[in-house]
């Protein structure tokens, strides 16, 4: 890049550069003077090289992507500059911020724990996941995850994530056509061994590997075997030729290093991942969706408690705190059923078959603690994703025995006994409802009665179970 | 072009702040339309046409007294007073030619070229009152709505996202906009550079002031981009301060970001009955019935205007009612009482309201003396005969020799009655302020035209002030105190003032106009008695 402090976009709009934000290997960002915006400066300057991204961004801002949290390209930059104007995302940092602390840090469960802690990841993940696969829903895959790409808050008490260098958004390509879009050690093996271009599931193959290295802090193809071994293996593993860290069946390249995946991992994330890296090694088609790795991240975070002593969260099916190993406070767990108006005369909870008898649906939990509340979100309560997803529905508060529901979006919500024979309301004023262990809880109904609908029961946890 | 304010209208912020720490707010969208304008950019002329033709003349060579007031058909007085300020400026040398600085500063103001500027002004669809504010560009903000419809803003940072729930300000009646004048745009534009030099204060000047329209603006040069407007909202907010007293009075935020907005609250209040919601918003806000507390509120002051002139009545009779101090005495002891009625929970500006309104009473006092024994030319005291050396022409200049100015006034004074020693501030008084408070009746300055009035007394013992010096040889001492208090309560660093001191110091003003007036009789030296009021002070 020539030494430019301004560059002009195509409607003749000046912009001057003010920061070098980041640079890699298709070029080189920069955050432009009135604080909104940035501009990418690409490699490559010749005619050939200007035409085929004008025609990409062209096509990029066509896609129907407007609701999605992507960082968008807004216009063109004129000759003899070659790239273009985006959104700037302000407050945020790469997400490879979350991989490894900064030099001259040790990795330690202090630096996990103020970086947000095992919560904060797998919400960020699942939310990451969760964009993709709003992408891939469309058709469109991102081409290029990898830790630069996808940027989250900079303060660890937020959790926002966007997608960042979006000029390679594209429907499924052949091979061959982009064959060179991927990030080394994040490409999928068909990608890199060129049998295919980029796909969806080459999207998750890359995002996997972001998530597993954001928890565990270690890449799922280099383990003792490739880190201790030539180069050349480091290539092999990245072109899928030599089993991930944790294969169920092959032992050979395991890590004696990064977090244990029992603290991290609970047993559907451990199943996607096998999935991923095991199976979908070798067949793509065995890789879970990004809609099932949303999911499961979402029912992960979902599933986890704070410790009252390190803060840290942890699964609240663990007996202690894996981080501090302080013993599990007592909780209640929050349960999310289907009430179908259908079942029976006056309608029912929705059940399934398993295991010969009929079994309530579960579509959602949380957890409460006398010190943290737990909050019921449009995601949980109406299934909502997407703009608006975490405003919050209904506060659940414990304390002892006693939860208390207070609605928080100005609507009352149906209070039914367990019986069902007595009824009350959740409105802005709170309602306490004493938990009795062994016994079901009374019922928040989320939804019209007559329709199908979210309902919200409570069981007591002791921290310390028998 | 859409001209209703529907929800989906794009959302301006251009930052609104409040002034102090809140409690509660509450964000509202408030409608106006935005026309896309070229307008001059306004600047404040450091010379006015007098001072201007006088630095032309000089520069043109032509110095003289005698000869600038022909040319200019004006009195070699006015001149030489001119050229003595311009010199004092340091527009001048001592030749009465332009300095380098006087030389840039008339250039500066002579050029008609000024530079245009491209930007939008913003009417309120009420009234057509435009916003005193000009922006070169829109800053949108994004919006979400819910299922019901029901916008909130999204603020902050993408990483650290934050979402208000945002009322918008709907209009019932479906409101056309309608042109505003040239004039209006420009007076826009320089009310909005005037609102930049005192962001954050209270802009209640903004509509008394605001026929300011800065000279030699080519109000032609206006022109507007776009034929119509676009309908907008700008975002603001409600808030109630935080306070310790649990006061739950409301402002609103500047929508341009320039601190509060006396003038967005009045338009809320205005507005808030035909806005179907708004009153429900600002009542939430405050948390009680917002229009209960209004017309109690009303009741009040009506209560307190009412008190307040019976006060006075009392201690300075009936008669004063007629007297052309008396709203200037009203605005007091109303202040006074608002001040009791506070007790404890009473803010600093109300006490400083006090302060500031004795100064204001003398003021009045002493300009109705002035009518009645005009000061004519009896600045020509302090001012001497000069001799132009090239031409040879008599001029009057300043008596620049401080202790020759100072000994008249004090001669002044002691010949009077008054007690030595006379206060400082009176001695430092200019002779051009003397002169200035002699010829224009306008010009009210409590020390100047105290000291004019003073030289004039000296010569006429039937004048009100030779028979109140008499009466009270203390009279100069309290007025110099009155001065002192007034004029600190004005300044933002000045120190904190106890109610009982504001007390105190109303008692001295109601105590000099009745010896100024000669209604010693109706004195009282206790006015808590008087009033029966049951306030408490610690």
């Amino acid at each position: 890049m020539s030494k430019a402090r301004s560059v002009v976009d195509a409607n003749g709009v000046r912009y001057e550069l003010i920061e070098l934000l980041g640079r890699g290997g298709q070029g080189a960002v920069y955050a432009v003077r009135g604080g909104r915006l940035a501009v990418k400066l690409v490699a490559g300057r010749s005619q050939r090289d200007r035409e085929r991204m004008r025609n990409q961004l062209t096509h990029v801002r066509r896609l129907p992507v407007g609701e999605l949290s992507l960082a968008k390209p807004l216009e063109m930059l004129r000759p003899p500059h070659t790239g273009y104007v985006m959104e700037l995302l302000t407050g945020m940092v790469p997400i490879r911020t979350l991989l490894a602390p900064p030099k001259g840090e040790t990795t330690g469960v202090e630096w996990y724990l103020r970086t947000g802690g095992l919560h904060r990841r797998l919400l960020v993940l699942a939310r990451a996941a969760h964009t993709l696969a709003q992408l891939h829903g469309k058709g469109l895959a991102y081409s290029d995850p990898s830790p630069a790409n996808i940027f989250i808050s900079e303060d660890p008490a937020f959790a926002e994530v966007w997608f960042i260098d979006t000029d390679n958004l594209r429907y499924e390509s052949s091979p061959g056509t982009f064959a060179g879009v991927y990030t080394p050690g994040y490409g999928a093996p068909e990608l890199v061994q060129g049998k295919s271009g980029v796909t969806t599931l080459t999207d998750v193959h890359a995002f996997a590997v972001i998530a597993f290295q954001v928890l565990a802090l270690a890449h799922p193809f280099i383990g003792d075997f490739v880190n201790e071994g030539e180069p050349e293996l480091e290539e092999q593993a990245f072109a899928g030729m030599i089993p991930w860290v944790d294969d169920a069946s092959d032992d050979r390249n395991r890590a004696t290093f990064g977090v244990p995946r029992g603290w991290v991992l609970s047993t559907r994330l451990s199943d996607a991942f096998e999935r991923t890296f095991g199976a979908g090694r070798v067949t793509p088609s065995e890789r879970p969706g990004a809609a099932e790795w949303a999911e499961r991240l979402f029912a992960a975070a979902d599933a986890t408690i704070p410790c009252p002593g390190c803060r840290g969260a942890f699964y609240f099916n663990q007996p202690r705190c894996t981080w501090c190993d302080a013993e599990r406070p007592t909780f209640a767990t929050a349960v999310f059923h289907l009430w179908d108006p259908n079942q029976g005369p006056a309608g029912g909870v929705l059940t399934k078959p398993q295991r010969g008898e009929a079994r309530p649906v579960i579509v959602g939990h949380g957890a409460v603690t006398s010190t943290t509340s737990f909050i019921v979100t449009r995601r949980l309560a109406f299934d909502v994703q997407g703009p608006g997803a975490d405003e919050p529905v209904v506060e659940a508060s414990l304390s002892r025995d006693r939860v208390s529901l207070r609605s928080l979006d100005g609507r009352t919500y149906p209070l039914f006994s367990a019986s069902g024979d007595r009824q009350t309301e959740v409105s802005d004023r709170q309602q306490t409802v004493r938990l009795v262990l062994g016994q079901a809880s009374w019922r928040l109904h989320l939804g019209e009665m007559g329709r199908l609908h979210r309902l919200l029961s409570f069981e007591l946890r002791p921290g310390r179970e028998s | 072009m859409a001209f209703n304010f529907a929800p989906e209208r794009p959302a301006l912020n251009f930052g609104p702040r409040h002034h102090a720490r809140w409690s509660s707010r509450q964000f509202l969208l408030w409608p106006a339309w935005a026309y896309r304008v070229v307008a001059p950019r306004v600047r404040q002329r450091k010379l006015n046409v007098l001072q201007r033709a006088i630095m032309g003349l000089c520069r043109a060579g032509v110095p003289r007294v005698d000869s600038i007031a022909e040319h200019l058909s004006v009195h070699t007085d006015l001149v030489a007073f001119i050229l003595s300020e311009l010199g004092g400026l340091g527009y001048l040398d001592q030749h009465g030619l332009p300095t380098e600085h006087g030389a840039r500063v008339l250039e500066d103001d002579s050029f008609e070229t000024q530079e245009m500027v491209a930007g939008y002004v913003f009417q309120d669809p009420w009234s057509g009152d435009l916003w005193p504010r000009f922006v070169e560009s829109l800053d949108y903000c994004e919006l979400e709505f819910n299922e019901s419809g029901f916008p909130s803003v999204l603020l902050g940072t993408t990483g650290k996202p934050r979402r208000y729930r945002t009322f918008p300000v709907l209009p019932r009646a479906r409101l056309s906009p309608s042109t505003p004048s040239a004039a209006a745009v420009v007076q826009a534009v320089a009310q909005h550079r005037k609102g930049l030099r005192f962001k954050d204060a209270d802009d209640r000047d903004d509509e008394t002031l605001g026929n300011f329209v800065a000279s030699g603006v080519q109000i032609s040069r206006v022109s507007f981009v776009e034929e119509e407007p676009q309908a907008v909202f700008l975002l603001t907010y409600l808030y109630v301060p935080e306070s310790d007293a649990g006061a739950t009075d409301w402002y609103a935020c500047d929508p341009f970001g320039l601190g509060q907005s006396v003038r967005l609250r009045r338009r809320v209040e205005a507005v808030m009955h035909d806005v179907p919601g708004l009153f429900g918003v600002v009542n939430q806000l405050v948390g009680e019935t917002l229009h209960a507390g209004y017309e109690n509120q009303q009741r009040w002051l009506a209560t307190i205007q009412l008190q307040a002139g019976l006060e006075i009545d009392r201690r300075l009779t009936v008669g004063f009612r007629t007297h052309r101090a008396f709203d200037q005495m009203l605005e007091l002891e109303a202040a006074r009482q608002e001040m009791r009625s506070l007790g404890r929970d009473c803010p600093e500006r109300k006490i400083n309201e006090v302060l500031r309104a004795g100064v204001k009473v003398l003021e009045a006092v002493f300009s109705s003396i002035a009518v009645t024994h005009p000061l004519g030319d009896i600045w020509k005291r302090v001012y001497v005969s000069r001799v132009d050396r090239r031409t040879g022409r008599q001029h009057l200049a300043q008596q620049q020799d401080r202790s020759v100015y100072a000994a008249t006034y004090e001669g002044a004074f002691r010949s009077l009655g008054f007690a030595a020693p006379i206060p400082e501030a009176f001695l430092n008084v200019k002779p051009g302020q003397v002169r200035s408070v002699s010829e224009y009746r306008d010009s009210w300055r409590l020390r100047p035209l105290v000291t004019a009035t003073a030289l004039l007394a000296q010569r006429d013992p039937t004048h009100p002030l030779s028979r109140a010096a008499a009466r009270s040889p203390d009279l100069i001492g309290a007025i110099d105190e009155i001065a002192d208090a007034g004029g600190g309560a004005g300044h933002a660093n000045a120190d904190s003032v106890a109610p009982q001191l504001a007390e105190q110091h109303a008692d001295k003003v109601y105590d000099v106009v009745s010896v100024l007036l000669d209604l010693d009789e109706a004195r009282s030296d206790s006015p808590r008695e008087s009033t029966g009021g049951s306030h408490e002070y610690e």
